[in-house]
């Protein structure tokens, strides 16, 4: 099986944790805060787009607003499958960790 | 919340159009808002540096992207157009041979502008040569001219500080040169050693600086060289001039480029030149000479010319008024009497200039016509572009892209057809331009712009209309509005046809003009009268031998020398005569003639007798004068007063007669007051009226006779009816090219009417063969289909013929006697016209009309 890889991870995540506000700009903050590191739009889009094509995340045009210049958002929304793979690197994380309790950089 | 901050509007603009399209809007959207997140916490300047930083970043995919679609789409374009080619031969052939015969007419046209404006650029130091020419109010009415007095010169250098040097040029032709072996009549220069210092003038052997110095030095070209000495150096040879004077070679200089006012192969030095003349050089009123003056750098020519009128004033002629002319100027803009050379007139290069672009156009319209009536041929390929996705400028880029490719080609085939074009314009505008590789190049810029130009110009229309069309209809295969919107079409053809008859109307003027010249009643024979030179100083001393001996022939009729040939009395002075009154100035033009002269031109005496041998006394001083001499002269004239020239009262003779007014000037000039003094023995031509018949022998008589009393000049002859012609020379030169362009405008707008109406009748087939089920004859259908086209020919007409007399009447009134522009030119056009386009229709209409209904009607 393929796991996701730690962006897709990072930003699917995101996706999941935001709800129906998932949209680029606010996952590129929320992404940013987890990690601690400032995220470019272009890191943002590609992998979003790329999990798109997986069937992980799936989006929509919300309707236009006035903020944006009357443009509107595309909305996106984790799909089952995308919360399975959430979920599988989840417990692949706590498996490989399970084995050694003891790491700390100190 | 406020309202939110927003970028720049330009840099958004930018980041929109190279972000995908799929992409576009929602992002857009997202930078605005981080936008305004930045602009909010850090401020405008790091909100505007970070977003285009964004747009930074786009960059690269956007250009790779580009590329490799627009290769992708570029080769599917090319693919398509070369198929439409092969699809459509016909039309394709009439597209591109048509632009390629206008862009063949523009590009002769740009080398021969080019080379025309090219003009004395070779000299170094062309921006600060002046030639100094005068207007002249001595006698009214002014008249300007580019020769000035001998003694101006000196004057000049001494008189202003700003004068760096100054040169006096004489151009003489028709003088012996001649060196042990070999002689020949030849042209040349007498020119100041300044010459050299003023004008650049390349030297193959001798020095620039001092070659003329010595009185009796010589400066020939490589071809006087070659001609004289086959391959010796001809450094230090000697030279006779005129079978008197030697003079030595100090100079050999490269032939001078025809692109300069000033062309000679044989210089020498002014002084011996005046001196062995008999050339009074202190005389300020012989204006036989040009003047060049170099001014120093810095030199403003306004100023100088100011002091001109002190100066004048200063030399003792008051009257004249002198002034400079920038030497690159010379050759396009300066049209005064006396010019040293042939120059070429500015409105000339307007001119075909601008029928060579009309040409052009009539070739771009074509194209637009052809393109656009068979729209709906391409409506299918539109469409489908269109629904799998192609945006408006994308379809009307291809269209532009497809006629820029058409314009190539035609590019490609017009070089090849000015190539074999280039030697009969030549030969009409006597030019050598040739189409090398150098020449392209010079004209490059303006041949990349030409290709483009007409490109974009043919494919605006089509490419505006083609790509307007909704994929609907266009898939539908309803025969889309490009067929049937024919409004501008029709337009464009009237153009086209306008153009043309302009071009044939103002061919008929030019025609009309000449004939009306060679039919006019000129006062003087132009027939069976041959003319040969004089050369040799003892029998141009004495002519009366040489006159015994041609009057032997019996053949020979009559034989007279003079001056000046009838149809070209040039000089001119002032008639005086005993007890004039002061306030009377006749301007009078003036010749010598020997007996014989006005019976062997035929002229008529209306009153007294012409000059005659029974009357010893002409000799000792006789006048003819011409009836507008004598209507000027009014009360005063009487048949045997005392007549004068240079305004004296002092008779020099009497007036024995009085002439019928003949044309002594061309006829671009009225008819002036003229007088003949008898000179029986003197002229620098002989005049012979021959009868007809074997005429070769005569002229050998003749030719015998002239060698026998000057053996060392070659003999030469012409007849007086081709030396009367000479002189309207441009007006046939004009006729000639002016026919040519008429000839292509008609030849390519009715190349595009043939395709138009073999599309249109192709639409139509199946009305014609209903009609004709129906019972409608031939012609009948022939008529529905020609119709429109008369139409369009007849509203040509109605717009060509009132621009068209406007611009013969302008050019005739160059002509103080001229044709009348008759209805009958405008008719003559006009059927000519209606002729060939009908010709042209009728060919396809007359084939639809007579095809079996049953073939077109049989799949309904």
């Amino acid at each position: 099986m393929k796991f996701l890889s730690r962006p897709e991870e990072i930003i699917l995540f995101a996706v999941m944790n935001l709800k129906e506000k998932a949209y680029s700009v606010p996952i590129k903050k929320k992404v940013s805060e987890i990690s601690g590191k400032k995220w470019s739009f272009g890191a943002v889009y590609v992998p979003l787009h790329r999990l798109e094509k997986k069937g992980l995340v799936r989006s929509h045009l919300s309707t236009p607003t006035q903020k944006r210049g009357g443009r509107s958002k595309r909305i996106y929304e984790i799909t089952p499958a995308g919360l399975k793979s959430l979920a599988e690197v989840r417990e692949l994380q706590k498996n490989m960790w399970a084995e050694e309790p003891e790491f700390s950089l100190e | 919340m406020t309202k939110g901050k927003k970028p720049p509007h330009l840099l958004e603009r930018l980041l929109r159009s190279i972000l995908p399209r799929y992409l576009g809007d929602t992002v857009l959207g997202d930078f605005e808002e981080e936008y305004d997140l930045i602009a909010n916490s850090k401020g405008h300047r790091h909100a505007n540096l970070w977003y285009f930083t964004q747009i930074l970043k786009s960059l690269p995919p956007f250009v790779c992207d580009a590329i490799k679609w627009g290769v992708v789409m570029f080769r599917n374009y090319m693919k398509v157009t070369l198929r439409t080619i092969g699809r459509h031969k016909v039309f394709a052939f009439i597209n591109i041979f048509g632009l390629a015969v206008g862009m063949a007419c523009v590009i002769i046209i740009m080398l021969w502008v080019r080379y025309e404006n090219s003009f004395d650029r070779h000299h170094e130091k062309a921006n600060r040569i002046f030639r100094i020419a005068k207007e002249s109010h001595a006698y009214p009415p002014p008249r300007k001219s580019a020769m000035t007095p001998p003694p101006l010169s000196p004057a000049l250098l001494q008189e202003f500080p700003e004068v760096e040097a100054s040169v006096r040029v004489c151009g003489r032709s028709g003088t012996l040169f001649s060196n042990d072996e070999k002689h020949f009549l030849e042209s040349y220069y007498a020119v100041d050693p300044s010459f050299f210092k003023i004008f650049t003038v390349s030297f193959v052997k001798g020095d620039a600086g001092t070659a003329l110095n010595d009185p009796y030095s010589i400066v020939i070209s490589e071809k006087i060289a070659k001609k004289y000495f086959s391959n010796r150096d001809p450094l230090g040879e000697v030279m006779q001039y005129d079978q008197k004077t030697d003079f030595k070679i100090t100079g050999v200089i490269k032939n001078m480029p025809s692109n300069s006012h000033l062309m000679t192969d044989i210089f020498m030095p002014y002084e011996t030149w005046a001196k062995l003349s008999n050339t009074n050089m202190e005389n300020w009123w012989w204006n036989g000479f040009y003047t060049y003056v170099l001014l120093r750098h810095g030199t403003d020519p306004p100023n100088i010319e100011a002091k001109f009128d002190a100066f004048a004033k200063k030399y003792g002629i008051p009257t004249e008024k002198l002034f400079l002319q920038p030497l690159q100027s010379i050759h396009l803009h300066s049209h005064l009497s006396a010019e040293i050379s042939r120059n070429t007139h500015i409105s000339t290069l307007i001119l075909f200039g601008s029928i060579a672009v009309l040409i052009l156009i009539i070739a771009c319209i074509n194209y637009m016509n052809l393109t656009t009536a068979r729209s709906s041929v391409r409506l299918k390929e539109v469409g489908t572009r269109k629904v799998v996705g192609a945006h408006r400028s994308q379809i009307a880029r291809q269209f532009l892209g497809e006629s820029t490719m058409m314009s190539l080609f035609s590019f490609a085939l017009s070089l090849f057809l000015a190539f074999i074009f280039l030697p009969f314009f030549n030969s009409l505008a006597e030019r050598q331009l040739s189409l090398s590789w150098e020449s392209l190049t010079q004209i490059l810029p303006s041949i990349v712009f030409l290709v483009l130009s007409v490109g974009l110009f043919a494919g605006s229309y089509p490419a505006f209309l083609l790509s307007s069309f909704k994929p609907i209809t266009a898939l539908r295969g309803i025969k889309g509005r490009g067929t049937h919107k024919t409004g501008l079409r029709n337009v464009l053809v009237v153009v086209q046809f306008s153009v043309s008859i302009i071009l044939i109307i103002a061919t008929l003027v030019v025609r009309n003009q000449l004939d009306y010249i060679k039919d006019k009643e000129m006062g003087f024979e132009k027939d069976q009268i041959v003319v040969v030179t004089v050369h040799g100083d003892e029998i141009y001393e004495n002519v009366g031998p040489v006159l015994e001996q041609l009057k032997m022939n019996s053949r020979i009729l009559y034989a007279a020398p003079s001056q000046f040939l009838p149809n070209d009395v040039k000089s001119s002075t002032f008639a005086g005569w005993p007890g004039m009154p002061k306030e009377i100035d006749i301007r009078i033009n003036a010749g010598e003639i020997g007996y014989n002269y006005t019976d062997l031109y035929g002229i008529e005496i209306v009153k007294g007798r012409s000059f005659s041998r029974e009357f010893p006394s002409d000799e000792s001083g006789a006048f003819l004068i011409n009836e507008t001499a004598m209507k000027a002269m009014g009360e005063h004239f009487q048949l045997g007063m005392g007549f004068s020239h240079w305004g004296s009262p002092d008779p020099k003779g009497k007036i024995v007669g009085v002439m019928k007014d003949f044309h002594l000037l061309s006829l671009h000039e009225e008819i002036k007051p003229v007088y003949f003094y008898l000179n029986p023995n003197q002229g620098v031509r002989i005049s012979m009226k021959i009868q007809g018949g074997n005429i070769p022998e005569t002229i050998e008589y003749i030719r015998e006779t002239m060698k026998k009393f000057s053996p060392n000049y070659p003999f030469e002859y012409r007849f007086f009816d081709d030396i009367f012609n000479m002189a309207y020379m441009d007006e046939q030169k004009m006729e000639k090219i002016l026919a040519l362009f008429g000839l292509i405008a008609i030849f390519i707008a009715c190349m595009g009417v043939f395709g138009l109406s073999a599309f249109l009748v192709d639409q139509k087939r199946k009305e014609i063969g209903i009609r004709k089920v129906l019972g409608a004859d031939v012609p009948k259908i022939v008529y529905l289909l020609s119709k429109d086209l008369v139409r369009l020919v007849l509203l040509a007409n109605v717009i060509g013929w009132p621009l068209a007399f406007y611009a013969a009447t302008r050019w005739l009134q160059n002509f103080t006697y001229r044709t009348k522009i008759g209805l009958g030119i405008f008719l003559l056009s006009a059927i000519l016209i209606l002729f060939v386009s009908m010709g042209t229709v009728s060919y396809h209409a007359i084939k639809a009309a007579l095809a079996n209904p049953v073939e077109a009607l049989r799949y309904e």
